[in-house]
Order: structure tokens, then C-alpha cells, then sequence
């Protein structure tokens, strides 16, 4: 059932949105920012360009296109022998939601998004166990498909740089009974809760 | 209202971890347990077929850590026998009877208590916690699978045992240690922590194929490929080293998924009632 939610959020977008005026200029701000996981077990970076379908007075409509890449040690559980890996991931999602300003001058402002992508998995290295005498490679790229929220807060410094933090969580594993905590609490890269942090810039 | 509608979609996005405690247009059951054995309490939930006919004998699923993943098998359970894809199964989820499971206080506490009942040795000479598989062994064999037969219309043929990650070893010691007088006839081991206290089933396999014991069960394992090299590592020199020892027995099957480890957990049970059920 969610693909077909995700299906339906993908149609939407592609064909609903060009609909809605948009503003001069197609891509109206763009965010560079560092990607860490939870308990610091990944760190990356990525940039997402946003185009604004509709400004209000204090609110903006728009989508982005976020491209990032993140390294990250492995689950190593304690064995005896030696143990190699290497961990790497990236993502390119389609995000659609709302920004807003809040207070008098609207310096801070707060963004809720949701999230379409895909995801592409790199882990490989080896295992050298000495206690059952073996060794093994283990190569394998792997690709799937996500979709989340991100809810950002920022500080606007003028009419062209801010700051943001944000957090981008996978739904991917929502139905487990922890929720939305769950890309939280587990070692497991395809339920990534990744907190982002960098600047936001308008073109 | 308007105002607030920010904050407001925000709060019920975290709040997402609210479960719902019962499926809905099914036969479910719950009852508790305090064990003899182990000396904890434990609640049982039940999902009977959606036909449930007393007159009849089902086979019964024994799903460990139902706290985590009992909603989840009895959703894809109750689907699968309503559209025929399995034949009507029983399922049995053991939970810890007193902790909340959508907590993060509960999460950490159910943790804890599963490492105690789920290994049989500590991962290491320093940890505090495990290897006390055998008591709750004792409490499934002696305590809940009396209980569930009286109740339900269950018997000794295809008698199921589903675990995952240290679940899924626990289902693989029970295969290893006690062999054909093993209660249950088919093993679904997800992602099962064979490197726990450093690899100590794979000495035990290497046991009983030494000793030439048989192995009567049907096995259906699966592994995430997102499970980091270690994970799969293992997983890989345990396929080869069952090919190998050739047991006449025992019928296996290993899968792989794209899914990290707490992902792969529905997809593997899903499979195994597929597997081992299947029309």
C-alpha cells in the first residue's frame, strides 16, 4: 500500500505542480549542508535545490532536489580476527512541502517536507575470523527506493543567507511499533535519520 | 488554529510511534504468563484463522520477540490466509507482559531482557547480560507449548519457531542442541547473530556434523545485504559450511534481501510463512 501512497505523492508532483505559479527563476535557493546520523555513526554532505512554486507573505510552496553522499563505519559486532569495511551511501530524493517565517521580521523560519527517492549502498571489506577459522570477501552494491519527511528550523542573517538545521528521516520502516524513532535508534542504512546542517541560500 | 498548524503536523509526525495494540477483522487473542522458568512475566498474542474451526488441527507459530514484530507477522499472516496464498496457521507472539514496546524507556528495557533469554552464552567473558537460552527453553517447551495445545486447536505437526537476529539464533541453537528431539519441526531464522560469543554455532554445527546426529527440520534463513560485511560474512560461511556437512535431514533454504537489519525482519517472517505454509 505505501508504494501506491508514493506512486500517488509522485504523480502529483509531476503533474499538479507546474500548475501553481511559479516565481522567476527556477531554481530560487539552494542549501549546502553537513550529514551526520544520530550517535555520529555517519557523516557526509549534500545540496538541495529548491524551486519555489508559490510565495505568500510568509510562506513559500516548494520542491527540491537533494543530492548527498555519506560514509559510515560498519556494524562490526566484537569477533576475534580481523575485520575490513568500508561503507558508503548516496541519495537523491524529491522533496515538496512548505517554508515558513515566524516572527515580526521572519528571521527564523521552519520547513516540513516530504520526501521521494532512491537510495544507492555501497558495503564491502572482509573477514579474517580466527575462533572458526574462515575468511571472507563480502562485496555489494544495493538500491532502493525511500520516502520520509524532513523538518527544518533556520535563522535568516539577510535577505540572502541563512542557516539551517534540519532532520531527514526515512519512512521506510514505519510501521515497525517505535515509528518514526526507529531510523533513530537502529544501525540498519536504510531507515537513515540523517540531521543536517549547513546554509540556505537565495538565488 | 491556522497558526499552529505548523507545530501541530510536526508533533504528530514525532508522536508516530503510537501503535495500535489489534489488527482489525481478526481472531485475536492475549494472555499472560509468569514462568516457572525464568521467573518473567510474558504475554502471549494470538492470531487465530479467519475460519478458526476447533474441530480441525492447525499448526502453531511460535513468533519470539513478539513485542517487536507480532502486529506486523499477524497483519501479513491474516492477509496471506485470507487470499489463500497460505494454509491456516496459528501464530503465538511472546512478549514482555510489563514494558510499553513504543517507549524508548521500554525499548531499552525489552533489549536487555531479551539478550538474557535469547543466547545461551554471554557475547563475552566481561558482559553483564545473557545466556539464560536454556530456562526460557524450558519455558516454550515445558510452560507455553502445554498451554497453547489446551487452548487451541494445535499439535506437534509442523510446530513453527521464528526469531530474528538474536531470535534467529536462539532458533538455530534450538536446531543444533537438541536435534531430532527438538518440538519443532521448521526454524525461520532471520538475520540470525552468528557471530555472537564469536561464532559459537558454527562450532556447534561442526559438532553435530561430527557426530553425525541427524537434523529433521526444514530451515528457512534470510540475511539483509545492508547488514555490514560481518553479518553477511558469516551468513555466507554458514550456507557453505550446510552444503558441505550434508545433512540427509535437514531442507534449507538461505535468502538475501536488500534490507538493513531491522528492515529485513517482516520481509524474512513474511517469506518463511511463505515457505513453509505456502499453497
Amino acid at each position: 500500500m505505501r508504494f501506491l501512497y508514493i506512486s500517488i505523492l509522485a504523480i502529483l508532483s509531476v503533474f499538479l505542480l507546474p500548475s501553481v505559479h511559479a516565481q522567476n527563476g527556477f531554481i530560487n535557493s539552494l542549501q549546502v549542508n553537513y550529514h551526520t546520523v544520530t550517535f555520529d555513526v555517519t557523516k557526509g554532505g549534500g545540496v538541495k535545490l529548491n524551486h519555489w512554486w508559490k510565495v505568500k507573505e510568509k510562506s513559500r510552496f516548494q520542491s527540491g532536489l537533494q543530492l548527498s553522499a555519506m560514509v559510515q563505519p560498519g556494524a562490526s559486532p566484537n569477533v576475534s580476527g580481523d575485520v575490513s569495511e568500508f561503507n558508503a551511501n548516496g541519495r537523491l530524493l524529491l522533496f515538496t512541502g512548505w517554508e515558513r517565517g515566524f516572527g515580526e521580521k521572519q528571521k527564523w523560519y521552519g520547513t516540513l517536507e516530504g520526501f521521494v527517492g532512491v537510495r544507492a549502498y555501497y558495503i564491502g571489506g572482509s573477514l579474517n575470523q580466527t575462533a572458526n577459522n574462515f575468511e571472507r570477501n563480502f562485496n555489494k552494491t544495493t538500491f532502493r527506493g525511500d520516502f520520509g519527511s524532513r523538518f527544518g528550523w533556520g535563522y535568516r542573517i539577510n535577505e540572502r543567507w541563512g542557516i539551517d538545521l534540519g532532520l531527514t528521516t526515512s519512512w521506510l520502516h514505519i510501521n515497525h511499533p517505535l515509528g518514526f524513532w526507529t531510523g533513530l535508534l537502529f544501525w540498519s542504512p536504510d531507515v537513515l535519520s540523517v540531521v543536517e546542517l549547513g546554509v540556505n541560500v537565495r538565488l | 488554529m491556522k497558526k499552529y498548524s505548523f507545530g501541530i503536523i510536526l508533533l504528530l509526525m514525532l508522536g508516530w510511534g503510537c501503535e495500535s495494540t489489534v489488527l482489525r477483522n481478526a481472531q485475536e487473542e492475549s494472555f499472560e504468563m509468569t514462568s516457572t522458568n525464568t521467573g518473567r512475566n510474558y504475554r502471549m498474542d494470538i492470531l487465530l484463522p479467519p475460519d478458526y474451526d476447533a474441530s480441525q488441527t492447525y499448526p502453531s507459530v511460535y513468533l519470539l520477540d513478539g513485542h517487536w514484530h507480532y502486529l506486523n507477522v499477524a497483519a501479513d499472516a491474516q492477509q496471506l490466509m485470507r487470499n489463500d496464498r497460505i494454509r491456516d496457521v496459528i501464530i503465538i507472539g511472546i512478549a514482555y507482559a510489563d514494558f510499553a514496546t513504543n517507549t524508548l524507556g521500554g525499548f531499552g528495557e525489552i533489549s536487555s531482557l531479551r539478550i538474557d533469554d535469547l543466547t545461551a552464552q554471554k557475547n563475552s567473558d566481561e558482559a553483564e547480560r545473557g545466556g539464560d537460552a536454556a530456562n526460557f527453553r524450558k519455558f516454550i517447551v515445558e510452560e507455553l507449548i502445554p498451554e497453547i495445545d489446551t487452548r487451541y486447536s494445535t499439535g506437534d505437526a509442523e510446530r513453527t519457531l521464528m526469531g530474528h537476529s538474536l531470535g534467529g539464533y536462539f532458533g538455530l541453537w534450538e536446531m543444533f542442541n537438541f536435534t531430532e528431539n527438538s518440538p519443532f519441526d521448521y526454524i525461520e531464522s532471520g538475520s540470525p547473530a552468528l557471530w555472537w560469543a564469536d561464532g559459537f554455532l558454527m562450532d556447534m554445527e561442526e559438532q553435530v556434523a561430527n557426530a553425525g546426529s541427524r537434523l529433521p527440520f526444514r530451515l528457512h534463513t534470510t540475511m539483509g545485504t545492508l547488514e555490514s560485511v560481518v553479518w553477511n560474512a558469516f551468513f555466507d560461511e554458514f550456507e557453505e559450511r550446510l552444503g558441505t556437512n550434508g545433512y540427509d535431514d535437514l531442507t534449507y533454504i538461505f535468502e538475501r534481501y536488500p534490507r538493513g537489519h531491522s528492515a529485513m525482519a517482516e520481509t524474512g517472517f513474511k517469506e518463511g510463512l511463505k515457505y513453509f505454509f505456502g499453497n
